[in-house]
Parts: structure tokens; C-alpha cells; sequence
């Protein structure tokens, strides 16, 4: 079953359209059936119950159950692989 | 849209010294304005975003700082960079509590993320590029720096 996965940054301009589409293709490329969607953080408690997991570079409030990570590696490219690991986790 | 509108020496800064970030995004700025990349609310937009969700990242061997703000004050895409001489205090990107020492911003004015897509994900493979990274703190003129960092995005 594809699983959504939100990405969420300030304002949903350049860091989580370059996020969205690093996790997107990291998971593809490891087999995962995934489909990512970016918003703005404030869009999050709207969007988060149908999301898997979700991915931010903004701390973000009232995401529900859905579980959160809040992480800049995949911009400053320190520590991508052991959250790209903990984003499968979520996948189940 | 070319690489070489985006970029050029008009809107980059070698050797600036600027004693806070808000007088570095301000002069970048004003620069993007007086160009006609932005309109004159680009700067306070800016300004006013940089404190909510600040862009300060703190890469392997340096820090980056990458001001932005919502496309409808931009009216073309471009990006101003300020080579600082002194480091200044940005707050981390998600921990506005934790400071990062920034010696290069990229101020980006984005007018439409999807088709703006490529040039950002090059950009931030070159703040994951130590190489490019080294090369880019040692050029001595615009010219050199704008050809460096329009043959990295190309």
C-alpha cells in the first residue's frame, strides 16, 4: 500500500520542496511505495492525520498521532541516513 | 530562466562586513530591489520570516544562512550571496534557541518553487560539497565567484 509522507517547512517555498523531493527519491530508490507531500507548517495539523510520518525542518504543534521528525540533514547533508532510517521505521 | 540571470556579480558581495544578520539581509536586499528581482516588500518579509522560521545551517566545516520568503514579493527568481569577512549569529533552521556562526548567505528570492526546484536541490548539494564549499570562501572577485557557483547549479 503507498504510504504518505508529509514534509513541512515555514513557509513551503524552498527548504521542504528540496526535502520532499531528497526523501521521495531516497525511498523510491530502496523500494518503499511512497508519496510525499510538502506544506507549510501551519497547514500540518490539517494534514497530518493521513501521513504516515511526517518529515519537518520547523518544530511543528498538533500533528495528532502521526509521528514526527524534525531534522536539516537532508539540507546540510549531516546525518541523512539514520533519518532516512527512521522515516522506514514509521513506514511499517 | 537562465543560471545567468539568477546570478550576477551585480547582487554578490566579497570581503563584506556586517555587524548583525539583519544588515546583512537588508543590504542583500536592497540589492535584489534596486535590480528589480523583488518588490520593496521583499525586505521586511524577509526580515519578519528570518525570526519565525530562521534559515541559519550548520554544515561540516562552516555555517550557511539561507534568507527567503514567500513568492508573491518576488518579481524574478535570483540569488544574492555576501562572502562575509566576519562571521555573523544566525539562529539554527527548526532551533531558533541554538546560533550558528554564518560565514556565506544566500539570499533567495523564489518565485515558483516547482520549477525553481533544480536550482535549489543543486544549492544545497553544493552546502554538502566541502570542495566547492573551500573554493567558494576563497574567491577574490564577483566574477570568479558568480562563474563558480553558476557551473555548480548548471
Amino acid at each position: 500500500m503507498t504510504k504518505r509522507i508529509l514534509v513541512s517547512c515555514g513557509t513551503a517555498v524552498a527548504t521542504s520542496t528540496v526535502v520532499a523531493k531528497k526523501v521521495e527519491e531516497t525511498l523510491k530508490s530502496k523500494g518503499y511505495d511512497v508519496v510525499v507531500e510538502q506544506c507549510k507548517a501551519s497547514e500540518v495539523p490539517y494534514k497530518a492525520a493521513s501521513a504516515s510520518v511526517i518529515v519537518t525542518t520547523t518544530p511543528i504543534s498538533d500533528a495528532g498521532n502521526t509521528p514526527v521528525i524534525q531534522t536539516i540533514s537532508f539540507l546540510t547533508g549531516v546525518g541523512i541516513e539514520a533519518d532516512i532510517e527512521k522515516i522506514i521505521q514509521h513506514l511499517g | 530562466m537562465t543560471n545567468e540571470t539568477l546570478l550576477t556579480t551585480k547582487l554578490v558581495e566579497l570581503q563584506a562586513d556586517h555587524p548583525t544578520k539583519e544588515a546583512v539581509i537588508t543590504c542583500l536586499a536592497e540589492k535584489l530591489y534596486e535590480q528589480q528581482y523583488v518588490k520593496e516588500s521583499y525586505s521586511a518579509a524577509v526580515l519578519a520570516r528570518e525570526v519565525i522560521y530562521p534559515t541559519g545551517l550548520p554544515l561540516a566545516n562552516t555555517g550557511v544562512a539561507i534568507p527567503h520568503t514567500d513568492s508573491v514579493h518576488v518579481l524574478k527568481p535570483a540569488i544574492a550571496v555576501s562572502m562575509l569577512k566576519n562571521p555573523v549569529s544566525f539562529c539554527v533552521m527548526g532551533s531558533p534557541d541554538s546560533q550558528v556562526e554564518v560565514s556565506m548567505v544566500l539570499m533567495l528570492a523564489i518565485s515558483d518553487p516547482e520549477s525553481q526546484l533544480e536550482l535549489l536541490q543543486r544549492l544545497m548539494g553544493i552546502f554538502q560539497d566541502a570542495e566547492t564549499m573551500q573554493l567558494m570562501q576563497e574567491m577574490t572577485t564577483a566574477d570568479e565567484l558568480v562563474q563558480l557557483l553558476t557551473e555548480r547549479i548548471q
